[in-house]
C-alpha cells in the first residue's frame, strides 16, 4: 500500500470516528502507544496512546454538529504523510509518521477557531 | 546528505537571512519557483524572490525578530519543522502589510517541506500568528 493510500485510510477512519463515533478503523491504523503532539492547545499537549486519542475525539465531538469536515492529502513519502484538516471554523496541518503499518507519531498545529 | 542534514542547513540559512540579511545560503536551497502554502494567514508565497521579500518585510515590520526552528522528523525528500518567533514588536511600516500594532508578534507553526533535485520546491505551514492586527 502506498503512503497516499494509507493516508486516505486514516482520513476515512477519522471521519468514521468524528462523525459516527465508530473507532474500529482508527484503532486498526494506530499503534497502541501512538503519540500526538498538539501545538495549538495552550499549554502544549501530548496525547499518548490510542485510548487517549479516542477519548479526546469523544470529548471534542460531544454536542457538536460538523458543518464542515474536510481532510485533504497534501504530500507523503516513505513513512511520512501530511494532511490539511478543516473542521467547522478551524484549520490544521497534520503530519503523521508510520511504523510497521501503524501511525506511531503525529504533529498537529493550526488555528483553533472551531465553532459548534 | 541526509534529510536531517538538509533541514539543518535550511535552519542555518534562515538564521543568516533573518539575522545578517544574507540570503545566499537560503537561495541555494530553494527552487526559484518554490511555493509556500501559509494556511494560518491564508496566503501563498510563490517563488524564491517573493520569499526573500517576505522575510525582508518581516524584518522591517518587527526589527530584531528571529526564527527559532526545531527539527521534528524527515524521510526521503520530506522534512518537518516547528517554528517559533517572539520577542519583537510590530512597529515598522511595510507596503502591503497592515498598519503597525505595536504588539509583540508571536508565531507558532508546524511546517512540512518537499524537495526535488536537492531544492525545496513546496512547503506547507499552519499554526498561530498574533500581533499583526
Amino acid at each position: 500500500m502506498s503512503i497516499k493510500d494509507f493516508a486516505e485510510k486514516v482520513i476515512k477512519a477519522e471521519e468514521e470516528a468524528f462523525q459516527k463515533g465508530n473507532f474500529d478503523l482508527l484503532k486498526a491504523l494506530e499503534d497502541p502507544d501512538v503519540v500526538y503532539h498538539v501545538y495549538q492547545r495552550r499549554p502544549y499537549t501530548e496525547i499518548v496512546g490510542h485510548e487517549a486519542h479516542k477519548q479526546d475525539i469523544v470529548n471534542s465531538s460531544k454536542g457538536r454538529v460538523f458543518t464542515k469536515f474536510e481532510f485533504q492529502y497534501l504530500t507523503g513519502e516513505g513513512n511520512l504523510f501530511a494532511l490539511s484538516i478543516k473542521i467547522n471554523g478551524g484549520n490544521f496541518l497534520f503530519v503523521g509518521r508510520v511504523k510497521k503499518g501503524k501511525v506511531i507519531e503525529g504533529w498537529v498545529n493550526g488555528n483553533t477557531k472551531v465553532s459548534d | 546528505m541526509s534529510i536531517k542534514e538538509f533541514a539543518e542547513k535550511f535552519i542555518k540559512a534562515e538564521d543568516d537571512a533573518f539575522l545578517t540579511g544574507n540570503f545566499d545560503a537560503l537561495e541555494k536551497l530553494e527552487d526559484p519557483k518554490v511555493i509556500f502554502h501559509l494556511f494560518a494567514i491564508d496566503q501563498e508565497i510563490s517563488g524564491w524572490e517573493a520569499h526573500k521579500q517576505y522575510i525582508i518585510g518581516m524584518k522591517q515590520a518587527a526589527p530584531g525578530i528571529r526564527p527559532d526552528w526545531q527539527y521534528l522528523t524527515g524521510e526521503g525528500k520530506l522534512f518537518t519543522l516547528l517554528l517559533k518567533m517572539s520577542g519583537a514588536r510590530f512597529t515598522g511600516q511595510v507596503p502591503g502589510w497592515p498598519p503597525p500594532t505595536d504588539k509583540e508578534i508571536t508565531v507558532s507553526s508546524l511546517w512540512i517541506f518537499r524537495l526535488n533535485k536537492g531544492k525545496i520546491v513546496e512547503g506547507w505551514s499552519n499554526g498561530s500568528v498574533s500581533g499583526l492586527t
